[in-house]
């Protein structure tokens, strides 16, 4: 276990409280949904630094059900409000996201553990499958909202760069929206290393992740935001982020 | 960082270097959209 999910904690919550507090100045439900995403992506991290000192069953959930199902699903659902602005699609989508989240918490806190199986000297990540039983559902679904919060975040902050890039305007919402978009696959590809057997690069996907999401947002949403209001074809924030 | 007014004139490196990144950025994601995907088949192993 190396410090990296600590530093990675403590950049995920100052941009979570970034977030919250942009969300507090101007409303708007994208900048919600990415806080609660992000308040997620801080849990799931937290519970890792956690599990390094020490097993707590309850905690080993909390990580399961926040890093592993649900803050890629609740980040893309902020983006699917930033770029789905007529109509009530992204509102019943998310209150299907809420209910498809609820499932999940019931699967996982009802989930048989075994702790003696649990070796604190080797990260959660490559032991969890001993430790937690999963059902196929709990699987079916993880996999699930990792693709659609993959998909959504990455996807559209890809396409709010490209649409920045051929208008010509606003270029710190196009790099921002190039670096969340980075950020957002980093942890996501960290994912695959993980299953490749590179348990640290998890980590450090993790925190490369947060921190080029992080730096994204500021970049996307520092200056005259009333400019960007002008151009009601362009998404008018970007989406600050992405992991799995 | 201030917002670099509603236009900007786009330098040599933007013009070539941003579209070849985001092609870069998407095809990373189909990537892992793809290995993500085989797991759940139970091509790759772990999901």
């Amino acid at each position: 276990m190396t410090f990296i999910p600590y530093l990675s904690t403590l950049v995920t919550f100052a941009f979570t409280i970034a977030v919250f507090n942009r969300y507090r100045q101007r409303g708007g439900w994208h900048l919600l949904l990415w806080g609660i995403g992000l308040l997620f992506y801080g849990l799931g991290t937290l519970s890792e630094v956690i599990l390094s000192l020490t097993f707590n069953v309850f905690i080993l959930k909390v990580w399961y059900l926040t890093g592993a199902m649900l803050t890629a699903a609740w980040l893309g659902m902020g983006t699917v409000h930033l770029l789905i602005r007529k109509g009530n699609t992204a509102q019943i989508m998310t209150w299907g996201l809420a209910a498809v989240s609820l499932l999940a918490l019931i699967l996982v806190l009802s989930a048989p553990v075994n702790p003696a199986a649990y070796d604190v000297t080797r990260p959660a990540s490559v032991q969890y499958k001993d430790i937690l039983t999963r059902s196929g559902l709990t699987i079916l679904l993880t996999v699930l909202l990792n693709i659609y919060g993959t998909l959504t975040l990455v996807g559209g902050a890809i396409y709010s760069a490209f649409l920045f890039w051929r208008k010509k305007v606003l270029a710190n919402r196009m790099f921002g929206n190039i670096l969340i978009a980075a950020g957002a696959l980093s942890p996501a590809m960290g994912g695959t290393f993980l299953r490749a057997g590179f348990a640290d690069l998890l980590y450090l996907s993790e925190f490369i992740g947060a921190i080029l999401m992080y730096i994204g947002f500021v970049m996307s949403t520092s200056g005259k935001t009333e400019e960007a209001a002008n151009y009601p074809s362009s998404p008018v924030a970007s989406p600050p982020l992405n992991p799995s | 960082m201030k917002d670099q007014s509603k236009r900007f004139k786009p330098s040599v490196w933007t013009e070539r270097f941003v579209p070849v990144l985001l092609t870069a950025l998407l095809l990373a994601l189909l990537t892992v959209m793809v290995i993500t995907g085989m797991s759940l088949l139970g091509a790759w192993p772990g999901a």
